[in-house]
């Protein structure tokens, strides 16, 4: 195995595993809020005082849906696309860097809701919005750091 | 093995996802630490004619609408023996303006209005449960009230009033309360299925003679 080989190995690894983890996290969160929807029960906030005001406006549902509902999908796909870039299935990220698009929106679009319509903040919503902001960045990062993915060289 | 390791993991972390969620919604039961508010704990045990009737309610809510002249009638009737209370429990999934409707009475409770803006909402009900904006209505009634306006929409919009609506529902939560109007008479459930004003009246009553 040349040098070069090494680094292309090694790299990947770096970045998606802790990408991994962070979708885990983000993952966590959105299963912990779709229940509290399910359940009816409001979500105690514990640093900020808004999770109320935001988990009970209309923008916590999208069609009937709780929006952490559709985060907990997303999250997940972020985790399995993240894991198989980890085992070297290029393709996936580019999936991965696809996904984070609309992820990356979404969540400028909730922060906006909360700051400047509901003028409350909900601790749970700014932890998923850590999370996909991290998420976002370790793509960015692996677009500069790594080798371009290679979509005829599958593992 | 490994190359399908990836696939054992997203399989697990899915698994785990499924039945943690399954987890939390099977345990999510309502607290009951909370209480409410009864005339011994409040005179530090000492017995006193006094009926403490707590009402969770949301603004727009019809039956909470209905509800609140005979409790108006009940507080004409018995005076200083009954103290109502309320507490706010807007049911913002099914009631647009419920929380806007909360968040006006305790902004005017900070100008010391609260009862007044809440006969006002409830009485009003009618009138603003369908409209599209709620807020041009809700200034119009700080003005009837003749609250500081300016205050009146900046406190409508802190954290502090906003903290306080919150509280409420955590509180009726707790307590398992899941619909509106509940009824709490000296801190003990009224059966929602079978309370009518001649129901309530005769409970008071029967508080009132036990005390």
């Amino acid at each position: 195995m040349t040098d070069l080989q090494a680094t292309k190995r090694r790299h990947p690894a770096m970045i998606y595993v802790p990408a991994m983890l962070i979708a885990l996290i983000g993952l966590a969160d959105a299963v912990y809020l779709t229940v509290q929807h399910l359940t009816g029960k409001s979500v105690k906030c514990t640093v900020t005082n808004g999770c109320s005001a935001v988990l009970g406006s209309k923008y916590a549902m999208i069609a009937g849906i709780p929006t952490a509902a559709f985060g907990a999908l997303a999250y997940f796909a972020a985790f399995s696309l993240a894991t198989l870039a980890v085992f070297g299935y290029e393709q996936a990220r580019t999936g991965l860097a696809l996904l984070v698009v609309p992820m990356f929106l979404m969540t400028c679009w909730l922060f906006y809701l909360q700051a400047f319509v509901l003028h409350a903040f909900c601790e749970f919503c700014l932890l998923s919005a850590a999370m996909t902001t991290t998420l976002t960045a370790l793509v960015i990062a692996a677009k500069f750091a790594l080798p371009a993915p290679d979509t005829n060289n599958q593992s | 093995m490994k190359r399908n390791l990836p696939f054992i993991i997203i399989g697990v972390v899915f698994g785990l996802a499924i039945v943690a969620g399954y987890w939390m919604f099977s345990t999510s039961k309502p607290q009951t630490k909370t209480s409410m508010p009864t005339p011994q704990a409040e005179t530090g045990g000492q017995a006193a004619k006094l009926v403490v009737l707590s009402e969770f309610g949301d603004y727009q809510c019809p039956p909470c609408g209905a509800l609140h002249p005979e409790l108006k009638k009940i507080k004409e009737k018995y005076g200083s023996q009954v103290r109502l209370d309320f507490y706010n429990f807007p049911l913002t999934r099914i009631h647009q303006h419920a929380m806007a409707a909360s968040q006006a009475a305790m902004a005017a409770k900070q100008q010391g209005k609260f009862w007044e803006m809440h006969n006002l909402l409830y009485e009003s009900q009618e009138l603003w449960k369908d409209v599209s904006d709620m807020k041009p209505i809700l200034k119009n009634f700080a003005q009837q009230l003749k609250l500081d306006v300016e205050q009146f929409e900046r406190d409508f919009d802190s954290l502090q009033v906003k903290a306080a609506v919150a509280s409420d529902v955590q509180r009726g939560e707790a307590l398992g309360v899941t619909g509106t109007p509940t009824l709490f008479i000296n801190g003990q459930l009224l059966d929602s299925e079978t309370m009518t004003a001649e129901v309530l009246r005769t409970e008071i009553d029967k508080r009132l003679a036990g005390n």
